[in-house]
């Protein structure tokens, strides 16, 4: 069992910042052995077993934009979340240079976690400095879930797709 | 981790020309105000890079350095590849169709003119450019206005002339020698610069101040032929050297902290 996840995030920074939301400019990926719902979706869930290393990579679709990975928080599961929620937050564009997120790597163990469980996060990603350019997005998740039952979930989508 | 950084160089053509000198004729800024770049938009710009390394003492991040260069009021660096080509070609047809009109008398105010003849002397004429001191050559476009029309000396003022783009050559200065900063000029698709642009990785272990050169050449159009004005700008980078965090903890690797 591979025991490293890595959850790829690419950003259409410029749109992002014309549009002033996340939604629908953000691409997760992972590469998940258990498997993965909503690839390529800003509603990516992960599955996960307790004990993985799970690392969040960041990229600009236009390699000259700059993005960064401001923040990542777990929502406490009992609180209603409308998925894909924006968040603005006006004083971004006071950031001092010791909080630059760009030497932050963000990278952790999978605690234990209840079978079956999404535990949803908010991704904050800050792109360049000024208005608008820290912005959140609630939507991706983690999913503990047994590998085989990850695996029977994936064949039987496939085969309603089909 | 690092973005590729892109530095937008702007010359004030004509007054550097005039005056020799690309000091306050000159205007640089980059995409990393956030990690510390100062100077932004003045000829005194110092682009902060973040080297970085992991608990191990091994570097984790190299930088990749871009210049655009575009001279202030001239046509935009964006338009196709060929676009003053087929600006030249336009203008040729348009004479020829005006002269075939003129002889069919549609046009019969110009007929009574020497339009034909000046027309006619221009056909097939480019502009030139200077190689060497005694060398000129043909760049087979047209000079062009401002607005991509033809730029006639006889009939406009010079202030409407569009220069034509300044061109980096070549990029030196102690940063180079020191091994700090590695340049070339690389091809692109992109439809900037003739495809042409220059770029630079940086060795982000060699933290400070370390300066370079920009060698950058002007096109004067001296008695209707293009003549290369060499001048070269200093401009900084600030290399620093900093550890990277784990952002959940702030420190090394751990649990991630889920809400139960």
């Amino acid at each position: 069992m591979q025991n490293k996840i890595n959850i790829n995030i690419a950003v259409d920074v410029a749109k992002a910042l014309s549009e002033k939301t996340l939604l629908n400019n953000v691409y997760m990926m992972d590469n998940s052995a258990c498997g993965s719902k909503n690839q390529g979706t800003e509603q990516l869930c992960t599955f996960c077993i307790p004990g993985q290393t799970i690392r969040w990579i960041v990229y600009a679709i236009d390699l000259q934009t700059p993005v960064a990975i401001k923040d990542i928080a777990f929502i406490a599961s009992d609180r209603q979340i409308k998925p894909a929620q924006m968040k603005e937050n006006s004083d971004s564009n006071t950031v001092l240079p010791e909080d630059n997120p760009d030497l932050k790597i963000w990278t952790g163990i999978v605690p234990y976690m209840l079978l079956g469980h999404t535990y949803q996060y908010r991704l904050t990603l800050q792109m360049g400095n000024g208005f608008n350019s820290v912005m959140s997005l609630n939507g991706p998740a983690l999913l503990y879930c047994g590998c085989a039952t990850a695996y029977k979930k994936q064949t039987t989508t496939k085969i309603e797709q089909l | 981790m690092s973005q590729e950084i892109t530095i937008i160089v702007l010359v004030d053509i004509q007054a550097a020309i005039e005056t020799k000198s690309l000091k306050g004729n000159i205007y640089l800024m980059d995409n990393l105000r956030t990690d510390g770049s100062t100077g932004e938009g003045t000829g005194q710009l110092i682009t902060a890079i973040d080297g970085s390394y992991w608990c191990d003492g091994s570097q984790c991040c190299d930088v990749v350095m871009n210049w655009l260069i575009t001279g202030i009021g001239s046509l935009p660096i964006t338009l196709p590849h060929n676009y003053y080509h087929t600006r030249s070609k336009h203008i040729e047809h348009e004479w020829i169709q005006s002269i075939k009109n003129a002889h069919l008398g549609k046009n019969t105010a110009k007929k009574e003119t020497n339009f034909d003849t000046t027309i006619i002397e221009k056909i097939g004429t480019y502009s030139k450019l200077r190689t060497t001191p005694n060398k000129v050559m043909d760049i087979e476009i047209k000079s062009l206005n401002i607005f991509g029309e033809h730029f006639d000396s006889s009939q406009n003022t010079k202030s409407i002339l569009n220069l034509l783009p300044p061109q980096i050559s070549d990029i030196t200065g102690s940063a180079v020698d020191n091994k700090v900063l590695f340049p070339a000029q690389y091809g692109t698709p992109v439809p900037i610069k003739d495809g042409w642009y220059w770029s630079a990785t940086v060795d982000t272990s060699k933290t400070g101040l370390h300066n370079y050169t920009l060698h950058i050449t002007l096109y004067d159009f001296v008695d209707e032929v293009w003549t290369p004005v060499e001048l070269t700008y200093d401009a900084q980078i600030k290399v620093s050297n900093n550890p990277v965090r784990n952002g959940f903890t702030n420190a090394g690797l751990g649990l991630i902290p889920l809400m139960y």
